[in-house]
């Protein structure tokens, strides 16, 4: 445990974590099978930072072959438009990252019996009202994109990523498609450079994940003038937390929000950092490919 | 960095967690999914085949439970037999078939050639045909240009013949008629000889007569004479035998033997002076008689001056108008009709009669100034003129009879005889003498200059010619040749229209100078006689010799004549 641990390896290691997921037909699609064989469950090692739309090509073909002589048949609703994940009957949203869901959905603090992460496959009865159909590789490309400079605008007004060229824009997605993380890595260094004699940047980009919440993202600048100090996690944390309970007071809900940090438990990218970790450092070195923070908020079970 | 270090720990953890355990097991599981995957495709492919060789198993055993009554050998042997034979009859009718087809393929060519032999047959005979047609037609069109050519051919020899005969008849005609043309040729020419015969008697006539009034003069005046005192420096004697034609070929003038009144002396004095007219004066002239004098110049009149012969004074007379531009020379009748010829730079010669006065006839039909105008006979005139022309006029009726086209300005002429020949001087240096017969020139003098006057003497056989190399010329007529030559080194000709004259007896010649003088030599020894250099102050542009010789009056441009007398 030296002290110089380089924010190389940290990056680094967070480029090659792996989820192990397994993919099961839902029972009611396992009837329609017409083959003699019932379709194996689908295990896959899937990155953190990656999307479900990047695979599931692989998904419906490996399911395909057991509805081939179905094709003609459009009562039985089996086509790839109709595909849905679900875990413990939550229908999952495409445009989070793989490892936000789980951690979200599936992770507590010390349970290992959750792995492999479980998810059912449907290939019918889309729930049109609580989740967007499946989007093709370009949208979810787009998506990408778009939250990329969401991020820059945050960070540096929009400037970085207004100066780079389209083909740094193809790089980032593809290096990300291809898994390459010094392709990624040249040009994302770019974006966490620092702007206007600062040396932090604007306003972090992060997004707060409650169960059963839409996220709470929030204007929160890393540097305090006044105090002449780094913002901490924890000092964000009580910032959102607060603020968001504000907004629902003001808007009459009724059930407010625990503010108390506490209460809670950090996870990003599936470990709990300390309270007191720099949030520049954090936006920096901790960021998710799309330059964001997702912070998932999981209360403690007393 | 307590924070960085418990990150990166608790990363480990997770990738422990996380991924070392399970990466590996899910790596086999596809691995074994997929080896089973594949092994379940080839057992279905295997099935299938097998499923396909029970079928032809189960065909092949029906088909051989129906052949199960023989014994097998035989059968086979038949059916091998009757297999043998079947094939043998298919290899003959295969063979069979490949001849016939051979056979038809032959047959068909054949048939393809004939066909197309039958084709260019056909071609030909068309082409032939149209070839045929063609040929008819222009047969038929070619006899038709045949007849219409034969047609014209006759009509065109009958044509011939009958122009023929015309021919003939016109030359035979013409044959006659150059017959009749030259027989009454012959009659003109003895007509004319007749005529001219006639007028030579005529003019001995006139000559007798004048002698014989000359005579009758020279009587009266001879008594007068022999009354009266004679102071003359110089008389010519005069010899009262008449004799006209004095032809002397040695070279001697003879002189002309005038009637005893007429006494050429050489003036000595100015006896008058006078202006007459506005402007310059061009031309000057005595009458016949000797009693008037005629004076003409750029103001368009002619004065008539009455003379005194006894004293030499002189007075005006009357003056005759009607010209339009100025008067260049002046002629008096000498038939004693009394009339004055003048022509002016008007293109126009009028003849005035002078007992009344009056304009009798205006000549016009030249082209450009007259220059000159002499007087043939009463009725015929000759002028000649800037445009190069001579032009005769009939005062009967009033016509140009003849024009005579000399080539070059006519500054002067004479007549020479009554018929009508002229002698004329031009500008191209040439004297003209013309023939009153036709209109060419009888002959051409050549001199070394361009001539500005001519004068003849009464017999007609002397010519003074006053020319521009400042010289006189005196011409023997009856040869043609210069005779004399008078120059002196004061005596310039510079106009074209300076006039010289001779004495009435051919004894003097005298003209006028540039500079005033006038200058008269003796036509014998051609030496300068007599000089008068002090009245005229501008060129003397015409003398005039009284008809009795005592008096010569010249005229200047200056308005200025003056008498000379003794």
């Amino acid at each position: 445990m030296g002290q110089s641990i380089d924010d190389k390896e940290i990056t680094r290691e967070l480029w090659q974590s792996r989820l192990p997921i397994c993919f099961i037909l839902s029972d009611e699609d396992m009837s329609k099978v017409n083959r003699s064989e019932l379709p194996e469950p689908l295990y896959l090692m899937l990155a953190r930072h990656s999307y479900f739309p990047c695979i599931i090509e692989k998904i419906h073909r490996y399911y395909s072959t057991y509805f081939k002589e179905n094709v003609n048949e459009t009562t039985n609703n089996i086509n790839l438009a109709n595909l849905w994940l679900e875990f413990e009957s939550i229908p999952l949203k495409w445009h989070y990252p793989i490892g936000v869901l789980y951690d979200l959905y599936a992770s507590s603090v010390s349970s290992t019996s959750h792995l492999p992460w479980q998810i059912t496959v449907h290939l019918s009865k889309f729930p049109e009202g609580e989740i967007l159909r499946f989007p093709d590789k370009e949208s979810i490309e787009a998506h990408y994109m778009s939250t990329i400079k969401e991020a820059d605008a945050l960070k540096h007004k929009g400037q970085i990523i207004g100066d780079m060229q389209k083909r740094d824009h193809k790089q980032l997605w593809n290096s990300l498609l291809q898994d390459k993380y010094d392709g990624f890595w040249n040009i994302n260094n770019k974006l966490m450079n620092y702007t206007d004699n600062l040396q932090y940047f604007r306003y972090i980009p992060f997004r707060v994940y409650i169960v059963d919440k839409p996220f709470i993202q929030k204007l929160f600048s890393p540097y305090d003038i006044d105090q002449d100090k780094f913002m901490t996690l924890n000092d964000l944390l009580d910032f959102v937390l607060h603020h968001e309970a504000q907004c629902e007071l003001l808007a009459n809900e009724k059930k407010i929000l625990n503010t108390n940090v506490d209460d809670y438990q950090v996870i990003i990218h599936g470990i709990q950092p300390p309270i007191n970790t720099p949030i520049q450092w954090l936006s920096e070195h901790f960021s998710y490919p799309d330059n964001f923070l997702h912070i998932c908020l999981i209360e403690k079970r007393t | 960095m307590e924070w960085k270090q418990i990150i990166y720990n608790q990363l480990r953890e997770r990738h422990r967690q996380e991924q070392d355990i399970y990466s590996e097991i899910v790596k086999h599981y596809n691995r074994l999914i997929e080896n089973y995957s594949i092994i379940l495709l080839r057992c279905t492919e295997q099935e299938r085949d097998i499923l396909s060789l029970r079928q032809e198993n189960t065909d092949l055993q029906k088909n051989s439970v129906s052949v199960a009554g023989l014994p097998v050998n035989d059968k086979v042997k038949t059916l091998e037999h009757d297999y043998m034979k079947a094939k043998d009859e298919i290899l003959t009718l295969l063979r069979e078939r490949g001849d016939i087809t051979k056979e038809v393929i032959s047959l068909s060519r054949i048939v393809k050639e004939r066909d197309d032999k039958l084709d260019s047959e056909e071609k030909k005979n068309q082409v032939l045909t149209k070839e045929n047609t063609s040929l008819k037609q222009r047969l038929d069109s070619a006899e038709e240009k045949l007849n219409a050519l034969q047609r014209v051919n006759e009509t065109i020899h009958d044509e011939f013949q009958a122009l023929h005969l015309a021919y003939m008849q016109l030359e035979r005609r013409q044959q006659e008629l150059d017959a009749t043309n030259a027989f009454l040729r012959r009659e003109m020419t003895e007509k004319l000889d007749k005529q001219c015969n006639a007028l030579d008697e005529e003019v001995q006539q006139h000559q007798k007569r004048i002698e014989e009034d000359v005579k009758r003069k020279l009587d009266e005046a001879k008594n007068d004479v022999t009354n009266s005192n004679s102071t003359a420096s110089i008389t010519t004697p005069t010899s009262s035998t008449s004799m006209f034609r004095s032809s002397n070929l040695d070279g001697k003038i003879h002189r002309s033997p005038a009637s005893d009144f007429m006494k050429v002396v050489v003036p000595t004095r100015a006896i008058t002076k006078w202006d007459c007219g506005d402007n310059e004066l061009h031309a000057i002239q005595f009458h016949p008689s000797g009693s008037l004098i005629a004076t003409g110049g750029s103001d368009r009149k002619i004065h008539i001056w009455e003379m005194n012969t006894s004293n030499g004074q002189v007075q005006q007379s009357y003056v005759l108008t009607g010209n339009n531009s100025t008067v260049t020379a002046i002629d008096f009748d000498n038939e004693g009709n009394n009339l004055i010829l003048g022509c002016s730079e008007d293109f126009a010669c009028r003849v005035w009669g002078l007992a009344d006065q009056r304009l009798r006839h205006t000549l016009t039909g030249h082209g450009a100034k007259v220059f000159c105008a002499k007087f043939i006979t009463a009725s015929l005139i000759a002028s000649g003129s800037q445009d190069r022309t001579l032009k005769l006029w009939d005062l009967q009726n009033r016509q140009c009879v003849r024009t005579l086209f000399a080539g070059s300005k006519c500054h002067d002429l004479v007549a020479h005889d009554a018929s009508g020949s002229l002698i004329s001087g031009h500008f191209d240096k040439k004297i003209r003498f013309w023939d009153s017969k036709n209109d060419s020139t009888k002959c051409e003098l050549q001199l070394q200059a361009a001539i500005t006057s001519l004068a003849i003497n009464r017999e007609k056989h002397l010519l003074l010619a006053c020319s521009r190399d400042d010289t006189l010329k005196l011409i023997e007529l009856r040869e043609n040749r210069v005779i004399q030559t008078f120059s002196h080194d004061d005596f310039k000709v510079t106009s074209d229209t300076i006039k010289a004259v001779l004495s009435p007896d051919c004894a003097y010649a005298c003209a006028g100078g540039n500079d005033g003088s006038v200058f008269i030599w003796n036509t014998s020894t051609g030496k300068i006689e007599k000089i008068f250099n002090k009245e005229h102050s501008t060129i003397v542009n015409a003398v005039a010799w009284h008809p009795e010789g005592r008096f010569i009056v010249s005229c200047e441009k200056q308005r200025r004549a003056i008498l000379w007398g003794e």
